[in-house]
């Protein structure tokens, strides 16, 4: 008996190892350790063997159906993992993360606040409600001045106005600080014009003003090539052309050495090699006077341009008007 | 202003190109709005209408016989009507070509064959407006090019002049510029008057009332003017500046303006009553018809020209009917004058009426070059209007204007402009721009400011001067060196705000800060709700944007409606960071910064893997509360909120610092229908500067447990009625210090617990900070919460 028992074991061995399937190996059970297989055939023998082999027969007999059922337990364990890698569809998409977005405007403010953050510039916030005074007179537009018809404003009665440009926050900071001092600020902005692609009546300005002793007109290009380089990874050059703000003297129409082509002229510069992007200039003499600075002992510079117009040219848009729409196929493109 | 490439080299001699010149504006400061090939046409020519005949098949086109000088006569469909036969007239024939690439073909038209069209001066390219055909002299040859005929091979350029250049609105400012920056001649117009036997002084006489509003005061007479049409070139070189022609002589008056700058005005002299001018104060009340039809009640501080009788022009804005030049005009009094800009800036402002007199006006004109321009003006009525011009000038000039003085330190401007000009260099620039040398030494030099630079009269100025003819690409680029502050704010609250919220899967929107002040009428907010105290916009764009939004529902329910209904997409959760703007009973306005959360549709982006959950008051609830932790803002929350836009019942306020300083709930249905929005939408607002005021300082380390803890779920079984917040009180009241923690794991309402009832089950985490807890220590204080819950909460708990 001792000899047939190996035998079986041998055999069951071999019937778990070749099983494929579930089902074959199930077969394999059945075949031996079912109510009719080989092994259970030898139990029902136990009981006809004569009295004293029957504690060694049984013993064999318990080792043999613990090693079966160890092998098919292993066996089966290996059928399952090895199923259900097969049943694996690893083309389906992973599971969704609901990630969230920063308004465009906000992506580039942030940008734009690191930069100057990093060349210890302070960022100061101011009202969007201002007063003639904050928004015009401190800022050198005298009443009844055509300068006034650059930036048509919405007003509020009571003498208030919505902000055309944040310039006014310029003159409430020189007003609380001494110089020397370096700020910018962003925020929105108001003017009375009609839309189109390239005009909202509401936008974002950033303004920046830098006011210390022998800050000259070389410093305002230079801090200007640091900002828009960083800004747009690359070494950009800068280009002043006259223009005119009541609150700058040398004023300047600011323009960059196109990002995408070098300068060399592409379609985004429209062939000009330039990219125009807004005012800045040495702060007018008679700021300072208003606000109360020595003008002969401090100079400074300030500049200022819109953060759609940034925007628009970092990300190609091409309508302004799509920032206030907030459409989600727009919003889900800046990640 | 605009003005034409060949009508410029009139003034300089420029060897520019047209595109090279463009580029040299724009390195001067004056901007190019556009540069247009004129002329870009062919095949149109000088046709003679032999004979105009009814279209049997139209009532508004006529048939006309035209000589092109073709071998056969051409027959043209015209609707226009301002021609008559034997006029001279443009004529496109087949395969010409006009501006825009339009092309000419023989086509039938109501049935007649058309060989042509007879052009407007706008079908040309030369006008804005159509105003029928462009009607030829008698003497323009049959067959010739048009181009060539009316010399229309030219460039247009649209220049955009700033404030402070009021000498570039004319274009002989512009040639002087040119001529300084590119050291090239000027040249003067033409200016050669004949003698005559009139003279000007003894036929009229002007008196200045107002030398304040007016301080200089100067008239040419011209005698046997014949009016008529003023000569082509003139004509189309007015049509291309954008000013219709109207007759000879008030063209020369408004060529003269576009040439040197200064507005002129010209007057039938026997018009005037008395041969008086006055110049001086309307009355309060008195009323003028001006040149354009509309009769206006004047203020006492309105300056007129007046004769004896009556007031004949509003000083430097617009003439007045009753002093016309007409058809049976003969005698000019030609005036050139100077007024006060405010004053004709006030004026033209509160009459809303700006024209190229008024707005050169109130932008400062030259008191001296006015003299140049009458001269100029008389000589052209003299030259194309038969005129024969009285000898004298009448200038009344109570009190000469003091020419301005400048001083000028050679180091200001190099510190300033942080690049070595030499002391020559920045004299010369100087002599060049027509600035008069009055003195100069080692350290600087003093000028005479030229009358026709109103704007200038500080150092400043000069330095600027001299910085743009000298270059600003020569301007040397530097990094300033720059003293680290020690203490700058790194971050703001706001953008750990917008950096909480995205982080939790909402995308930002930026609204619109004006609203419609009937959007509250829409959305069926009371008449006293706080949410009306608007500050008004006096002059909005449109009544959509007619007042400063006072909570940042409105624009985040827009773009609900935007995304959700108009373009299918009904899964949004968005947020805003923006101000809010109010006005008080005493008129005073402040402005709030405030977050506006909005939620509908599903929570997550929904896939194959994740099951879709629907936005629900807890979505908000949990949105905000770990915004608010996550911030380290603490708060407390207020059932039965009321206010905003919210159902009964259906909101909750957040209380900070003891102050209600937000809420979230769902928003009212009638509000959602009244915005075509037709699923639930949940909306939070929060007040920024309370939640900055009461945010814990840094994040403060809490040492970790040495020992573990041990965790009981208990289901309590309680009338429905019976909140989570009794059931955690209950337990809080129990006052067991050993637990570390609890939370609602489940909520159970159905079959297996009975109607009316809930089961509600709370993980407890029981921990010491001394030792390890027994199972027994834990079951025995598990078992206490257990024993009082039937008395306090009436609940049964669950096994």
């Amino acid at each position: 008996m001792e000899k047939e028992l190996e035998k079986l074991a041998g055999e069951i061995a071999a019937a778990v190892n070749a099983a494929k399937t579930r089902e074959e190996l199930e077969a394999a059970r059945v075949k031996y350790l079912g109510k009719k297989g080989a092994l259970t055939a030898f139990f029902d023998k136990l009981g006809s063997l004569p009295k004293e082999e029957k504690p060694k027969a049984g013993a064999l007999l318990n080792t043999l159906r613990k090693k079966a059922d160890a092998l098919l337990a292993e066996k089966a364990e290996g059928l399952e993992s090895c199923s259900e890698s097969n049943a694996l569809d690893a083309t389906l998409p992973g599971r969704n993360f609901s990630t969230g977005r920063y308004h465009p405007l906000t992506i580039i403010s942030n940008e734009a606040k690191e930069i100057f953050k990093s060349l210890n510039f302070q960022i100061i916030e101011g009202p969007e409600i201002e007063s003639d005074y904050y928004n015009f007179e401190a800022l050198n537009f005298p009443p009844h001045h055509p300068a006034r018809d650059m930036q048509n404003s919405f007003h509020l009665g009571n003498g208030m106005l919505l902000r055309t440009h944040t310039s006014p926050v310029q003159v409430r900071t020189m007003e609380k600080q001494k110089p020397p001092l370096r700020m910018i600020t962003i925020g929105k902005c108001y003017r009375s014009d009609a839309s189109d692609q390239t005009h909202t009546p509401m936008f974002h300005q950033i303004e920046g003003l830098m006011v210390d002793e022998n800050i000259n007109f070389g410093d305002l290009k230079g801090i200007l090539k640091v900002f828009f380089s960083r800004l747009f990874e690359r070494e950009v050059n800068i280009r002043f052309n006259p223009s005119y703000f009541p609150f700058t003297e040398p004023s300047v129409e600011v323009s960059f050495s196109c990002h995408v082509c070098g300068g060399s002229g592409c379609s985004v510069c429209k062939k000009t090699g330039w990219i125009e992007i807004g005012g800045a200039g040495m702060v007018d003499p008679n700021v300072f006077k208003s606000i109360g600075y020595d003008s002969e002992r401090w100079t400074g510079f300030a500049f200022g341009w819109g953060i759609e117009r940034l925007a628009m040219i970092k990300y190609g848009i091409n309508d302004i008007r799509l920032f206030p729409e907030n459409d989600l196929r727009f919003l889900g493109q800046f990640e | 202003m605009k003005l034409t490439y060949n009508w410029l080299k009139e003034f300089v001699d420029l060897d520019l190109a047209p595109e090279a010149l463009s580029a040299k504006f724009i390195s001067l400061g004056i901007e190019v709005e556009s540069l247009t090939r004129l002329g870009d046409i062919s095949g149109v020519v000088v046709g003679l209408i032999e004979k105009i005949e009814a279209h049997p098949n139209a009532d508004k086109l006529v048939y006309c016989t035209v000589d092109a000088g073709k071998e056969k006569k051409l027959n043209i469909v015209c609707g226009a009507k301002n021609m008559k036969a034997g006029d001279k007239v443009p004529v496109a024939v087949d395969g010409a070509e006009l501006p825009g690439g339009f092309k000419i073909k023989h086509t039938k038209l109501r049935g007649l064959l058309s060989e042509g069209m007879l052009c407007s001066s706008k079908e040309l390219g030369i006008s804005e407006e159509a105003d029928g055909l462009l009607i030829l002299p008698s003497d323009a040859p049959i067959g010739k090019d048009i181009t060539e005929y009316l010399n229309l091979k030219d460039w247009l350029f649209s220049l955009e002049i700033l404030p402070n250049r009021p000498d570039y609105l004319g274009i002989i400012g512009v040639a002087r510029m040119l001529s300084a920056s590119l050291k090239i001649p000027l040249k003067t117009p033409e200016i050669e008057i004949k003698k005559t036997d009139g003279k000007a002084a003894s036929e009229v006489k002007v008196t200045i009332a107002d030398k304040e509003l007016c301080p200089r005061y100067t008239a040419r007479i011209i005698k046997g003017v014949k009016p008529g049409a003023s000569p082509l070139l003139m004509q189309l070189r007015l049509k291309f500046a954008g000013v219709r022609p109207i007759n000879n002589i008030v063209d020369v008056t408004n060529y003269v303006l576009l040439e040197l700058g200064h507005p002129l005005h010209a007057f039938d002299k026997k018009l005037i009553s008395g041969n008086h001018i006055i110049v001086r104060r309307a009355e309060k009340g008195e009323k003028m018809t001006t040149l354009d039809g509309v009769t206006r009640e004047l203020g006492a501080d309105m300056l007129v020209i007046a004769d004896e009788q009556k007031a004949v022009a509003l000083a430097g804005i617009m003439g007045g009917n009753n002093s016309e030049i007409n058809s049976s005009t003969t005698e000019v009094l030609l005036e050139s004058a100077f007024f006060d800009a405010v004053n004709i800036r006030k004026t033209s402002k509160t009459i809303n009426l700006s024209t190229e007199a008024s707005f050169r006006f109130e932008r400062g004109m030259d008191h001296e070059g006015m003299i140049r321009a009458l001269d100029r003006a008389a000589y052209l009525l003299q030259k194309y209007c038969g005129g024969e011009v009285c000898d004298g000038i009448i200038d009344i000039y109570p009190e000469k204007i003091k020419a301005r003085k400048i001083t000028t330190r050679f180091d200001r401007v190099r510190k300033l402009l942080g690049t070595d000009i030499p002391d020559g260099e920045m004299l010369g620039i100087s002599e060049r721009l027509g600035f008069k040398m009055l003195a100069k030494d080692k350290t600087g030099f003093t000028v005479e400011v030229p009358s026709f630079r109103v704007e200038l009269d500080r150092e400043i100025d000069m330095i600027e001067e001299i910085a743009q003819v000298y270059g600003y690409e020569q301007i040397k680029e530097r990094t300033p060196l720059i003293s680290l502050t020690s203490c700058i704010p790194q971050t703001s609250f706001e953008d750990e705000v917008k950096r909480a919220l995205v982080g939790r899967g909402l995308y930002e929107a930026v609204n619109w800060s004006f609203m419609a002040k009937s959007w509250f009428d829409k959305g069926g907010f009371p008449a006293g709700s706080p949410l009306r105290e608007y500050p008004e916009i006096l002059n909005p764009l449109t009544d959509e944007w007619n007042v400063m939004r006072t909570t940042l529902l409105p624009g985040l329910l827009a773009n609900t409606t935007h995304n959700v209904t108009r373009f299918g997409n009904r899964n949004l959760r968005l947020f805003e960071v923006g101000k809010v703007f109010l006005k008080d009973s005493a008129g005073k306005f402040s402005e709030h910064k405030n977050i506006g959360i909005i939620a509908t549709g599903l929570i997550s982006d929904p896939g194959w893997a994740e099951s879709p959950v629907e936005a629900d008051l807890y979505y908000i609830k949990g949105l905000v509360e770990s915004v608010l932790a996550s911030l380290r803002v603490p708060y407390e929350l207020l059932e039965g909120y009321e206010g905003e836009a919210y159902d009964k019942d259906m909101a909750v306020g957040v209380r900070i610092n003891g102050k209600t300083a937000g809420c979230f709930g769902e928003l009212r249905k009638s509000l959602l229908k009244a915005f075509d929005i037709k699923q639930r939408v949940f909306y939070s607002k929060l007040e920024i500067p309370s939640m900055e005021a009461a945010r814990k300082g840094t994040i403060k380390f809490a040492q970790l447990p040495k020992f573990p803890a041990i965790k009981r779920d208990i289901s309590f079984i309680v009338r429905r009625n019976i909140t989570s917040a009794a059931i955690s009180a209950y337990i809080e009241s129990l006052e067991i210090k050993l637990i570390e923690k609890m939370s609602v794991t489940a909520v159970y309402e159905g079959d297996n617990v009975g109607k009316e009832l809930k089961s509600i089950t709370f993980a407890i985490v029981f921990r010491s900070p001394d030792k390890t807890l027994t199972d027994k220590e834990v079951d025995d204080l598990n078992n206490s919460i257990i024993a009082g819950a039937a008395e306090k909460l009436g609940a049964v708990i669950r096994k």
